[in-house]
């Protein structure tokens, strides 16, 4: 039995299915999509530019200094998106690995309020040492990186290219990755968190006829084996989209951070704001966003916690009766659990030192423990219990130390 | 008491002689030592020097002398040794020189890594340099991966984690590739069959990816109690070996005695149980305090001897808690509790499945008891190399059970200590294997124009992968040009991808996969009614989803087995040899199997009575492999005056011999062969026995098979010879339903015809 034979038996086999061969024969890219070939000292490839007005150009260029929400490292606080890059790749696949290609790599930078678009394209496999040159090239002109979720896949995978060819790798860049930092203020909005859904539901961003990102792979490779490259334009077009949604949405997070009333639309988002400056220890910051919260009327679910928040950075600001306030209410409407009781008896303890008050809420928030006891998680609320009896009887045992009750040593007869 | 004494009291015992089938003894040896070599770093010198070891046994001298000679080794050597110096001096050595350099470990299983890396601390700890151990598989948490892969020295993995997580992202790990400069694969007699084809082609494209990054390491292999390992290392790797078997490390005086429990129903040729018997013996050594272990073939069978043992030690008088079990399930710190309190002598006795028969480290014991053969000959030695003191005398003791195999080996001695049995018989380039690992290193780097991957036709394998537009030619590359991600689709451990998960819904809402059969074997084993058997529970086939591959069982407890029937139509496809022999011909070829499962019989237990049947309507399989066959010509069978159906019945009882002792000298699983008898062959129209090999194109079996024809017959001879049975039992020939009332008798005539000339 001749070779092929066994591979054809092989494969009848079912364990991989041979697609239909394409038909040979079409027109190459540059018959269908505005662009030349780009020298380069390794080859020649592919590339396409793309200019076009950006209105939020002038939001981005002002971003040294205001980029707080991109999290705890400093250094991408001087990133100035003005003279950043933002890159989106497309790929034979996902899984990652070295048999991977990026075959399209866009690269969008600001010029005065335009935008310019670089895409550079391997034609063949064969050109992808152009490319990767041609992209190295135009990345050492900028001065940081902004991807969405390219840190954990688009650079790597870039990365593993250089390396398979051997050629060195851009010079290090900062790296904003937008996915963390929409993350954090939307994904208590949004459900899946792919740049598709960030643009939908928050950037209204509806794309006319786009590829869907699962079918690139095998339109490159029928354009490949066809030479056909009838297709490959909706693939640049929507690489392009990608880029253009990546400015946009890095706009609207600046704008978020700077102008929250005016741009934060819901409650929520002021929430996920706030908590994100808490972390950033900026508890002025957060208390504002979480009263405009509060202000703009939340839902049942996030009113709580946003108190408890706002409740805690009071606390931390030394702003306490506006806490006591809050606390009250919590307790007079009866929906934080023991929280307030717990958080007004350290008051009454350790600031008022009026431990009669102090041992009362103790023994109030003991008895809502019991109501609580037949819903909750019973190992929490053990714990609770168990802080709880401490307190008391630390303040039974400073209330015999200290007989006469502490009002009494208020200057100005308190009474 | 000592082993020693323990033993004359066995030998004064007429009841334990009646039953031993042969008593081998194995003379003491001393110690054989070199010299530390001078090229050793004196730091290294001086903390192995504090571990104890004041020189070196003679093989580790030499496989350090080989290595230094840029030479690759194969290490053969029994359990305890001293074997992993062989590889741990060296490597260390060359990262003490250059803290650069890099180390592959690769085991077969995860426990065995682990153990490695403790071992490896030991020795870092006290050289106190900065030298980097790390286990990477399937548990190494994502965060430490990072780490693992820029600054780890050593790198200790298995073959499935190198060719699913580190070979496809290979730049992940440049500086462990550029800088590798040794590779060590240990335990090498694991990797038969179709595990070790397809390490094989790994290491192919481990070679190629080194080579990518300029680094050409040397291989380290080793291997415990195979005789003849170096062809099996060399198939492996590709690469020169220089063996090392010049094992210096010293042994006390080691007893192996076969035990053949007695015959308690004749007609059935049923033995006493196994494990009854590995526990009355067993008590001997409890009794005199000497550290036993013993080993058991299933889980359940662990638990049942187990139980049995805890009784003995009862009637004894001594704690329970001094045997314990030992296997697959008991938790990594149970595990290590056991492996420590055998080493300080706190535990007895230990029941073990083959677990513990690989290099896990419990130190060395007095006695083994093995309650039925293990398997393979490699197995046995290994298992029995779990005694073996240094200077005392140690003893092994194999109980057979009444299976044909174990009956063979038992009442075989000559063969079992006579030649020393293959390393194990791989075939890299079987297709299907070498095909799946051609698309994995496209995957990992372009095949150049002309560029061999263990064959010399990979060019046109390349050019039809890229007809089926797997692969994509440009400008004189084969580049990888699809959206999957081959690593996933190929298992090492089976040939084909298509396993069937067998999934227990006993318990609803807790549904659980309690194993995989083979695309091939699913019709006849979970086919919907089948009666299936795991660890020796019963389970029943629910539903059997063929789309998907799943078949649904619930727990049993049923008097009764199933056993089902199929059509093999077997066509061949290319003769690639053929003999004449006596009796007719043997040949060697390629074939079609095509099997088509018919209907089930429900069998009771002990009587094999035949209690009902089913249909079973699944669709027809067709496999290709390779196969041998003994083909018998008309004249030469006249002078036996068979009729059609005690032909049939002969050609079926031989056949079933055939599949009874053919793993013994292919050194394989029964399961990877199987035999068909044919009345009257398609091919040829003669009466013919093919045997073929389950796993799609075969790994080499039947070419060994084929070369070794007439020791086939003459082994399945004595097999039936030896059975104390009348007519034929399900020890020898088969069940009488199924090779006739007669059926004893009618094989051993056929079988003479084969082994005419022997005979004359």
């Amino acid at each position: 039995m001749d070779i092929v034979d066994k591979l054809r038996w092989i494969d009848s086999l079912g364990l991989s299915s041979a697609p239909p061969k394409p038909q040979v024969g079409g027109r190459d890219i540059e018959a269908h999509f505005s662009g030349q070939a780009h020298q380069t000292p390794v080859g020649p490839c592919f590339r396409s530019t793309f200019r076009t007005s950006l209105p939020v150009a002038g939001i981005l260029r002002n971003s040294v200094g205001a980029l707080h929400f991109v999290g705890k490292n400093p250094a991408l606080h001087a990133l100035d998106l003005g003279r950043a890059a933002f890159v989106d790749c497309e790929t034979t696949g996902l899984a990652g690995g070295s048999g991977t290609y990026c075959f399209l790599v866009g690269i969008g930078i600001l010029v005065n309020d335009e935008v310019v678009i670089q895409q550079f394209f391997m034609r063949n496999l064969h050109e992808e040492r152009a490319l990767l040159h041609a992209v190295r090239e135009e990345l050492s002109r900028c001065e940081g990186l902004v991807t969405y979720n390219g840190k954990a896949y688009d650079y790597p995978l870039l990365l593993t290219r250089f390396a398979l060819h051997r050629m060195p790798p851009p010079p290090p860049l900062l790296h904003l990755d937008l996915l963390h930092a929409a993350r954090r203020v939307w994904r208590d909005r949004l459900e899946a968190m792919t740049l598709h859904a960030v643009e939908e539901h928050l950037l209204g961003i509806r794309r006319q006829r786009d590829v869907p990102g699962s079918l690139i792979p095998s339109l490159y490779f029928a354009y490949l084996r066809s030479r056909d490259a009838a297709e490959m334009p909706l693939v640049f077009e929507h690489n392009r989209q990608d880029i253009l949604s990546l400015m946009h949405l890095a706009a609207r997070l600046l704008q978020v951070h700077t102008e929250p009333q005016a741009f934060a639309n819901q409650g929520e988002e002021l929430v996920a704001l706030g908590r994100l400056y808490e972390e950033l220890r900026l508890y002025e910051r957060s208390a504002t966003l979480y009263e405009l919260a509060r202000a703009k009327g939340l839902d049942v679910h996030a009113s709580v916690p946003a108190h408890v928040r706002l409740s805690l950075c009071y606390k931390r600001l030394g702003l306490w009766q506006k806490a006591i306030r809050l606390w009250e209410k919590m307790l007079a409407e009866g929906t934080a659990g023991i929280f307030p009781y717990v958080e007004l008896a350290k008051y009454y303890e350790h600031r008022a030192h009026d431990y009669p008050r102090a041992a009362e809420l103790v023994d109030r928030a003991l008895h809502a423990l019991e109501v609580e006891e037949l819903r909750g998680d019973q190992w929490e609320l053990d714990q609770l219990r168990q802080q709880l009896l401490h307190r008391r009887r630390r303040l039974h045992a400073k209330m015999t130390r200290t007989a006469p009750s502490p009002r009494e040593f208020l200057p100005g007869g308190y009474l | 008491m000592t082993v020693a004494q323990i033993l004359d009291t066995l030998r004064q015992s007429p009841e334990f002689c009646a039953n031993v089938t042969h008593w081998q003894v194995l003379p003491a040896r001393p110690a054989q030592t070199v010299d530390f070599p001078p090229h050793l770093d004196a730091r290294l010198v001086a903390a192995v020097r504090e571990m104890g070891i004041r020189q070196l046994y003679s093989h580790q001298g030499a496989a350090l002398e080989a290595l230094a000679g840029s030479h690759n080794v194969a290490v053969v050597t029994p359990t305890a040794s001293g074997k992993t110096l062989c590889y741990n001096l060296p490597v260390l050595n060359a990262i003490l020189r250059e803290p650069e350099a890099r180390a592959l470990y690769l085991f077969p299983t995860k426990a065995l890594s682990q153990d490695q890396v403790a071992e490896l601390h030991d020795i870092v700890t006290l050289l106190g340099a900065d030298i980097r151990t790390f286990t990477f598989d399937g548990d190494t948490p994502s965060s430490a991966r990072q780490a693992i892969r820029t600054s780890g020295h050593i790198v200790v993995t298995n073959p499935d984690m190198l060719h699913q997580g580190i070979l496809p992202h290979h730049t992940k790990w440049l500086r462990l590739f550029e800088n590798l400069r040794y590779v060590v694969i240990d335990e090498i007699h694991n990797y038969r069959g179709v595990f070790g084809s397809h390490l094989a082609n790994v290491l192919r494209r481990l070679k190629r990816v080194c080579r990518f990054y300029g680094a050409n390491p040397q291989f380290i292999c080793c291997s415990a109690t195979v005789a003849n390992p170096k062809e099996l290392a060399e198939r492996l790797v590709e690469e020169q070996m220089v063996l090392i078997d010049n094992n210096g490390a010293p042994r006390g005086e080691k007893h192996f005695i076969f035990y053949n429990p007695p015959v308690v129903n004749r007609e059935l040729g049923i033995r006493r149980s196994s494990i009854r018997e590995a526990q009355r013996i067993a008590r001997y050594f409890l009794a005199g305090d000497v550290q036993t272990i013993l080993f058991a073939r299933s889980r359940l069978r662990v638990e049942i001897l187990l139980s049995y043992l805890k009784e003995t030690m009862r009637q004894l008088h001594k704690p329970e808690g001094r045997v314990r079990g030992y296997r697959g399930g008991y938790l990594p710190s149970e595990r290590r509790e056991i492996e420590r309190g055998l080493r300080s002598g706190e535990i007895l006795g230990v029941v073990s499945t083959n677990a513990l028969e690989l290099g896990i480290d419990i130190g060395q014991l007095d006695a083994c008891i093995m309650a039925g053969y293990p398997g393979t000959i490699a197995s046995t030695w290994q298992q029995a190399g779990r005694a073996g003191r240094r200077l005392d005398a140690s003893v092994a003791v194999l109980v057979a059970s009444s299976a044909p195999l174990d009956q063979y080996i038992v009442n075989h001695p000559e063969y079992f200590f006579g030649q020393p049995p293959e390393a194990g018989i791989i075939d890299p380039n079987n297709l299907l294997v070498l095909m799946s690992h051609i698309k994995c290193a496209a995957f990992e780097l372009p095949f150049d124009e002309g560029e061999q991957f263990g064959v010399e036709t990979t060019g046109r394998i390349l050019d039809y992968l890229e007809q089926n537009q797997v692969l994509h030619r440009s400008e004189g590359k084969y580049h990888w040009a699809s959206d999957i991600y081959p690593a996933e689709e190929v298992s090492l451990r089976s040939a084909s991808t298509g396993n069937f998960v067998i999934i227990d819904t006993t318990v609803k809402g807790k549904e659980r996969v309690i194993g995989e059969v083979d695309q091939f074997s699913a019709p006849m084993l979970v086919h919907e009614g089948a009666i299936y058997m795991h660890e020796s529970k019963q389970y029943h086939v629910d539903t059997l989803d063929w789309e998907r591959r799943k078949a649904y069982v619930h727990e049993v407890a049923v008097d009764h087995y199933t056993d089902a029937e199929e059509k093999t139509h077997i066509k061949v496809l290319d003769v690639e040899a053929q003999e004449a022999v006596p009796g007719g011909s043997k040949a060697l070829g390629e074939v079609s199997v095509t099997t088509i499962p018919t209907i089930y019989k429900k069998i009771k237990f002990n009587t094999h009575e035949n209690v009902g049947w089913g249909k079973i309507s699944l669709p027809e399989l067709e496999m290709h492999t390779t196969a041998y066959w003994w083909e018998i010509t008309p004249q030469e069978l006249a002078p036996l005056a068979f009729n059609e159906a005690t032909l049939a019945d002969a050609l079926k009882a031989v056949a079933n011999l055939l599949a009874n002792v053919a793993p013994v000298f292919a050194l394989c699983d029964p399961r990877d062969i199987r035999t068909v008898p044919m009345v009257r062959s398609p091919f040829s129209e003669l009466p013919t026995i093919y045997i073929y090999e389950s796993h799609p194109g075969g790994v080499g079996l039947s070419r060994r098979l084929f070369h070794l024809h007439l020791d086939l017959l003459a082994a399945a001879r004595e097999l039936v010879v030896r059975c104390p049975c009348s007519q034929g039992c399900p020890s020898c020939v088969g069940p009488p339903l199924e090779v006739g009332r007669d059926g004893k008798n009618e094989a051993l005539r056929l079988l003479s015809l084969g082994l005419a000339s022997e005979a004359g």
